[in-house]
């Protein structure tokens, strides 16, 4: 088992400091989302565990060990940035050998790894956006990393190649650790066990996905006939929208629809159980859940 | 760093023809004056066999330039922020860079040395080694400062491969430049001296700067 411990860490970029005292500690293997907006910090958070970016002051420890004065440690962290680093003009396959002669690795096997066989013989910069990242992504899992630092994978991807990105990752990431950052809700509870929110350069939320709940919860049904006389619900668009405060009350409402002859075709959730810490991020920084920077258990 | 020169040698090459081309133009011009000169012999002022070595120095200078691109655009796709996150330091960065500028001039140059020396030996004509020695020294002296130079201050270049000049042109024209006019004002041993200090400073300039870059060149200064 291995574990990620930042300890009061700041960095940035010359002498300004983008990050504040970050404290967090990841411990067991899962998929840790960095939420945050733009501009938050994530990225720099990234360069700074991967050793890109020197911290002004903290430690980084990778299973106990100072991933800023041992190499050894640090060559156990794997970072894709938002840049797909790879030779342009060389074939796909050229240019995992590349990376693969640097770090180590076998290309071949990341190539079955990530179904990249048809695209190997390739020019990078002949790839779409899609491909490009796939490969990208390759490069990452060349050899056995401890931790794997993924930012904002799917950025400028359609939704559809950011599914199937995601895929990937969730299918590779079965006993790893995995810091990935983004700004998308969605993406962020479609792939992630752990959040860590960001704000300014502090963390101001580590807790599981499954332990944020929203103060108020919108459903979205559709249904044959007029439910608003039966619940209190209002019409927006193709939906009936019930605010119920849990999911509880949401199953009543249906099986009181459903007792008076209603047949519901569709009910979902419409807003992310992130949208309002996300919200409350970008303005007033809300500390519903655990203080910030303690160590999600 | 296994390999790592030659494949970014390589690469360069494959990046950017017209460098290399210009290179090859000004190397073969700088043959065929010296070819000349050593034919002519004893006829020649020996101080006249420093001005080859100059347009030689120079198309080494030119065929490397496309490694300098390379780094500019490595900077920009992010394939240097890639390398420090696998444990490379500043200084391994530009060390691989230079070997890479260096190995290729070197192709050029053993090009050039060869076509010299057979001239030198079906002639006899010993002066030719002069500018051999001269376009060895100036060339990699020249090369080694301005690689060096061009990536320590590359955050002033933004522009791609190809997009514009290189900076290190810049750099790079002054320090040579004076070499294509010394050996017809300044008498023999002057002009050797004087291009010799050209060497040591270039050479010196850029060891100091090799040492210096870690402390110097901030990583973030190789980010994109």
């Amino acid at each position: 088992m291995h574990a990620l411990e930042l300890n009061n860490v700041s960095s940035g970029y010359n002498k300004q400091v983008v990050l504040h005292d970050i404290t967090f500690k990841l411990q067991e293997p899962s998929i840790y989302v960095v939420l945050g907006p733009n501009g938050a910090g994530k990225t720099t958070l990234f360069r700074t565990i991967a050793g890109i970016l020197e911290p002004f002051s903290g430690k980084i420890l990778l299973d106990d060990q100072d991933t800023t004065t041992s190499g050894k440690t640090r060559s156990k962290i794997s970072y894709l940035s938002q840049y797909n680093a790879m030779p342009e003009e060389m074939t796909v396959y050229n240019a995992l050998k590349f990376y693969s002669d640097i770090e180590g690795g076998d290309p071949d096997k990341v190539i079955d790894l990530l179904d990249l066989g048809q695209l190997k013989n390739k020019r990078f910069s002949d790839l779409s956006q899609g491909q490009k990242k796939r490969a990208a992504i390759a490069k990452v899992f060349l050899h056995e990393s401890d931790l794997y630092l993924l930012d904002e994978p799917t950025a400028n991807l359609d939704p559809a190649v950011s599914k199937e990105i995601r895929d990937i990752i969730l299918k590779l990431s079965k006993d790893k650790m995995i810091l990935y950052s983004s700004h998308n809700l969605y993406e962020a509870t479609d792939i992630g066990t752990y959040l860590i929110l960001i704000k300014n350069g502090s963390v101001t939320l580590f807790d599981k996905i499954s332990n944020i709940k929203p103060k108020q919860y919108r459903v979205g049904i559709k249904a044959s006939t007029d439910i608003s006389k039966i619940v209190d619900a209002h019409r927006e668009g193709d939906y009936f929208v019930l605010n119920v405060s849990s999911p509880e009350e949401a199953g009543l409402a249906l099986k009181k629809l459903v007792e008076n002859g209603v047949l519901v075709t569709e009910m979902r959730q419409l807003d992310n159980p992130l949208q309002e810490l996300f919200e409350s991020s970008n303005g007033k920084v809300e500390k519903t859940q655990k203080e910030p920077q303690q160590v999600a258990k | 760093m296994p390999n790592s020169a030659v494949i970014f040698a390589k690469r360069s090459l494959i990046l950017s023809k017209i460098y290399s081309a210009v290179g090859i133009f000004f190397a073969a011009f700088g043959v065929f004056v010296s070819i000349a000169f050593i034919l002519a012999g004893q006829s020649v002022p020996v101080a006249y066999f420093l001005f080859p070595a100059a347009f030689m120095a120079f198309g080494m200078l030119m065929f490397s330039t496309s490694v300098i691109l390379l780094y500019v655009y490595d900077k920009n796709n992010g394939v240097l922020e890639y390398l420090l996150s696998l444990g490379w330091s500043q200084s391994d960065i530009f060390k691989c860079y230079l070997k890479s500028a260096l190995l290729i001039s070197l192709t050029l140059f053993t090009a050039e040395f060869t076509a010299n020396v057979v001239a030198i030996v079906i002639t006899g004509a010993l002066q030719g080694l002069v500018t051999l020695a001269f376009t060895a020294m100036l060339g990699f002296s020249a090369i080694s400062l301005i690689t060096i130079a061009m990536m320590a201050f590359s955050s002033l270049q933004k522009q791609r491969v190809g997009a514009n000049s290189p900076l290190a042109l810049t750099i790079g024209v002054p320090i040579i430049i004076p070499t294509f006019y010394i050996p017809f004002f300044l008498p023999l041993y002057v002009a050797i001296l004087v291009e010799l200090f050209i060497v040591a400073l270039a050479g010196g300039l850029s060891i100091v700067l090799l040492i210096l870059s870690s402390r110097l060149i901030r990583r973030e200064k190789m980010l994109p």
